[in-house]
Order: structure tokens, then sequence, then C-alpha cells
């Protein structure tokens, strides 16, 4: 997996390319809690590019969408492939984490 | 076709699968839908396994022919039935909904079906999954 981070003062963009799997899930956890010391308020997570998503990198992603929405802040996937939105749509969390457009 | 072969438990163990699946997908000639959920189901019971299974050893065969697909996996764990896991109700809302139980919950979508057997001491599971062009 290869991330690319765009940083607009507390706005924080993810482009993640690649197979997201177990190790990958870990590098992403480490970013997300970087931007969050850091005072990230909102964090997007582009998937347009990933080609595969594990179960545990999904669970980052509700962990830290949970822990940022209650304190008011937000943490959204902002794009997805077609593949990675079966992934997301079988969990039945697509509609909560997935930005409306 | 058929593909066998063994590797030991290790944290990298899903990554290899994954890769022994990628040229055998490319080989077989499997369609690509097919081969994303096979992709899937496969790094998601070979990590919990590696996570929680105890095992040392794996033994995976792929076996493709005719338009079906069969994954087995055997492993020397613990007694590990990943079919006794609850199915997530997808009704809750998402802070009320527990976030373990994803992997198994993919692998029982994505493929076509799923089965457990405890023999001599493994465990072994078979997942299988069929396409038509």
């Amino acid at each position: 997996m290869q991330i690319t981070k765009n940083l607009h003062d507390t706005e924080y963009d993810y482009l993640l390319s690649g197979r997201i799997d177990g190790p990958a899930a870990h590098q992403l956890e480490v970013e997300v809690l970087a931007a969050i010391r850091a005072g990230a308020t909102r964090i997007y997570i582009n998937l347009a590019e990933a080609t595969f998503l594990c179960s545990a990198a999904i669970r980052v992603i509700l962990q830290y969408h949970r822990q940022l929405k209650a304190q008011g802040k937000s943490l959204l996937i902002s794009r997805t492939s077609p593949e990675i939105d079966q992934i997301l749509e079988l969990t039945g969390f697509r509609d909560s984490v997935v930005e409306k457009t | 076709m058929e593909s066998e072969f063994t590797l030991p438990a290790t944290h990298d163990a899903a990554q290899l699968v994954a890769e022994h699946w990628e040229r055998f997908a490319a080989t077989a000639d499997i369609p690509s839908k097919v081969a994303f959920a096979a992709d899937h189901a496969l790094t998601e019971h070979i990590q919990n396994l590696v996570d929680h299974g105890h095992a040392n050893g794996l033994s995976v065969t792929f076996n493709a022919l005719d338009g079906r697909l069969v994954l087995t996996v055997e492993d020397d764990g613990v007694a590990y039935n990943p079919l006794d896991a609850p199915e997530p109700d997808l009704s809750l809302p998402i802070e009320q909904r527990p976030i373990g139980g994803l992997g198994v919950h993919l692998m029982r979508k994505l493929m076509d079906s799923v089965h457990y057997k405890r023999t001599d001491g493994k465990n072994r599971l078979e997942m299988v999954k069929g396409w038509t062009r």
C-alpha cells in the first residue's frame, strides 16, 4: 500500500493505493493516530485506488470514525473503487462511513 | 487445475498465501470477481488463524475445475470453527455495532459456501465459489 497525505490546516486527506491488508491496516492506524495527535478535525480517506480492503483496515476506520464523531470531529471515506464499495456494502457500514456527495 | 502447498503459520502467512493465490488465479484464468472474493476470504481466514489459532503450520489447496473453485485450509492449531461466530446485526446503528467478527462475515458473504470440519487434531475449512462465463 502507498499512502499520500495532503494537509489543509486541520483537514487531512489520505489517498491509499494498492492492497490494504493487515500490515497496511496497522500503517493506516499509525497515520490516523498521528493526525489526531496533531489536532486533525477532519480526516478523509480516499480508497478510489485501493485494490483490496481487509477487515482489520475496516476496523481502524470504524474505530476512529466513532471516536472523532463523539468529539464533534470526523473521519470519512471520501471515495471508493467499485470493488471496495462492495466490501463496505457487505459489512453494512458503507452508508455511515462513506461521505455523502 | 490444483495447487497445494504448506507454510508455517507466521505473521507473514496471509501475504504469502495471497501471492500464491494471485499466481494461481492468473494461471487458472479465474474471473476477476471470483479471484477478488477468494483473495479476501483466504486473507481473512489465514489472518485469523495466525492471530488467534495457535497453529504451527498451514496446508492450503486451491482447486478450480469447470467453473467451480474450492479453497481448502488445514491448520494444526486449537479447535476453531469460524462459523460458530454469530452473524452481525446489520440493522443496528453504527455506534452499537460490534467491530469484531467482520472477517468471518466477509468470508461467508463473498463465498457461495463455507464448511468446517475438525478431524485428526486439525481444523479444515473449505470455501467454495462457482461462476459462469
